[in-house]
């Protein structure tokens, strides 16, 4: 059917970087790799270029807005970079279809974050990255206990956040925290 | 004082809750987001029962996609179909657009070409819609294009087309049409003449802004003097039964958006097809 093949490219066009590159690179070899005829052809040469960007750019803006509204005190402690970084995830990876989009597309932000990133931002901001995470994904998914361990006290490092604190000033503190759903335990692991 | 013929409300919005009900005398009708209720935690489905309790309440979908190609997600719509179901509406309404394709989540309203396939797989989602959430009147939305994919007909024709063969009415976007006519230059007076009289049965009603030279319905401002005077010829033509105020961004005191359906509602007012 044409109209599901049109609607696969122009997914990819809106959602992708690479695939508005291939696009601006050989607009009949994007084409062909989605079997499209020449109306539909026809139809993406019109977009635009700018159009296209601009559209895609607003779609991206809103990926990371709704990142930072589910990672609230990640997007604190990192400010700026937090934006950066999510706005640089969502050119690269799709939003994936399906239930709780938006809180599995955090917590893949986060854990992208963690791994690329996490030497640069340092460990106390991975443990808020890996915590908001964790607590998402213990309410947005199967119901069950989870246990989860961080470096840093993240329980501390909110409250630290809340005083306008710099992170830095909190010492380590080896910390697991128990999820049940929307509750939370904090168990402390060192002293 | 007769029956008033158009209700006045508002696309409810959690952080107004208290204001909402403290205003409930002033407010007809509440549309709301369904996607915001598909929480199945006692809390939300609380909240949607007192909402249901004080208020005329339209369910509003978002990611229905109903002109998916490849048919429409069935976890979407058995949720989408609780929420209409438990919120004890007369209608519900959703957009002339796609969302999901190939497997990714735009993540945002896309635009159909206006072609006869289009109109083929909108009519089959929204028939296997009618399925799942019952015999329901439903409106459907024109939204604000970010891209122009044409077709055989333009977006008048699609539509009043698309109402001929559904038997579905429309939810006109006024500030939608108002923000196509200034980034695709059409006659948004024109736009409104070359739909039915018949067509229309609810409006809605933003503010948007300029970004470059893309003019934006952000849904961050208050509803502008072109949306008010665009609204009043709607008024006059299709006497419509709701006009919902929407705002999504920079929300502002609840008192100034209540200004707006009171404005809203008072236009209806001196519009001798809607008295």
């Amino acid at each position: 059917m044409p109209l599901a093949e049109l609607q696969n490219a122009l997914a990819q066009l809106y959602t992708r970087e690479d695939a508005r590159a291939s696009f601006a690179a050989d607009p009949a070899a994007f084409a062909e790799r989605f079997g499209l005829g020449p109306s539909d052809r026809a139809r993406l040469a019109a977009i635009g270029q700018t159009r296209l960007h601009a559209y895609a750019d607003s779609l991206d803006r809103k990926r990371a807005s709704e990142a930072a509204r589910l990672l609230p005190l990640s997007a604190r402690a990192l400010s700026g970079a937090f934006r950066q970084a999510a706005l640089r995830y969502a050119r690269r990876v799709p939003l994936a279809d399906g239930r709780s989009r938006y809180c599995t597309d955090a917590i893949a932000f986060a854990r992208h974050v963690i791994r690329s990133n996490g030497a640069a931002i340092g460990a106390a901001r991975c443990s808020l990255l890996a915590f908001e995470a964790d607590s998402l994904a213990a309410t947005s998914r199967v119901p069950g206990l989870r246990l989860a361990a961080y470096p840093y006290d993240p329980f501390e490092l909110a409250r630290a956040l809340a005083r306008g604190d710099a992170l830095e000033a909190c010492a380590p503190a080896r910390t697991a925290v128990a999820f049940a759903g929307p509750f939370r335990f904090r168990i402390p692991l060192s002293r | 004082m007769g029956e008033r013929r158009v209700l006045a409300g508002y696309s409810y919005r959690r952080a107004y809750a208290a204001e909402t009900y403290a205003n409930r005398e002033r407010i007809d009708v509440l549309e709301i987001v369904a996607d915001h209720f598909f929480d199945r935690s006692r809390e939300c489905r609380r909240e949607l029962e007192m909402l249901a309790e004080h208020f005329t309440l339209v369910p509003h979908g978002l990611d229905l996609s109903l002109g998916s190609a490849e048919g429409l997600n069935e976890e979407y719509l058995t949720r989408f179909a609780d929420v209409v179901r438990r919120s004890g509406a007369k209608r519900w309404s959703e957009h002339v657009a796609f969302t999901r394709a190939g497997g990714i989540s735009i993540g945002h309203l896309a635009p159909l070409p206006y072609s006869r396939e289009t109109l083929e797989v909108l009519e089959r989602n929204l028939e296997r819609a009618r399925r799942v959430i019952g015999d329901l009147p439903c409106a459907l939305e024109n939204i604000a294009a970010p891209i122009a994919l044409g077709g055989e007909f333009d977006e008048p024709e699609f539509l009043s087309a698309l109402v001929a063969r559904s038997g579905c009415k429309l939810l006109l976007d006024v500030e939608n049409v108002h923000a196509n006519a200034l980034n695709f230059h059409f006659d948004a007076d024109a736009y409104l003449d070359a739909l039915p009289h018949d067509a229309v049965v609810q409006l809605h009603l933003a503010g948007g802004e300029w970004n470059g030279e893309t003019y934006v319905d952000s849904h961050a401002r208050t509803v502008s003097d072109d949306v008010w005077r665009l609204a009043r010829h709607a008024y006059e033509r299709f006497a419509p039964e709701a006009a919902i105020v929407e705002r999504d961004e920079d929300l502002p005191p609840f008192t100034e958006l209540l200004r707006e359906v009171e404005r809203a509602r008072e236009l209806a007012d001196m519009v001798p097809a809607c008295r």
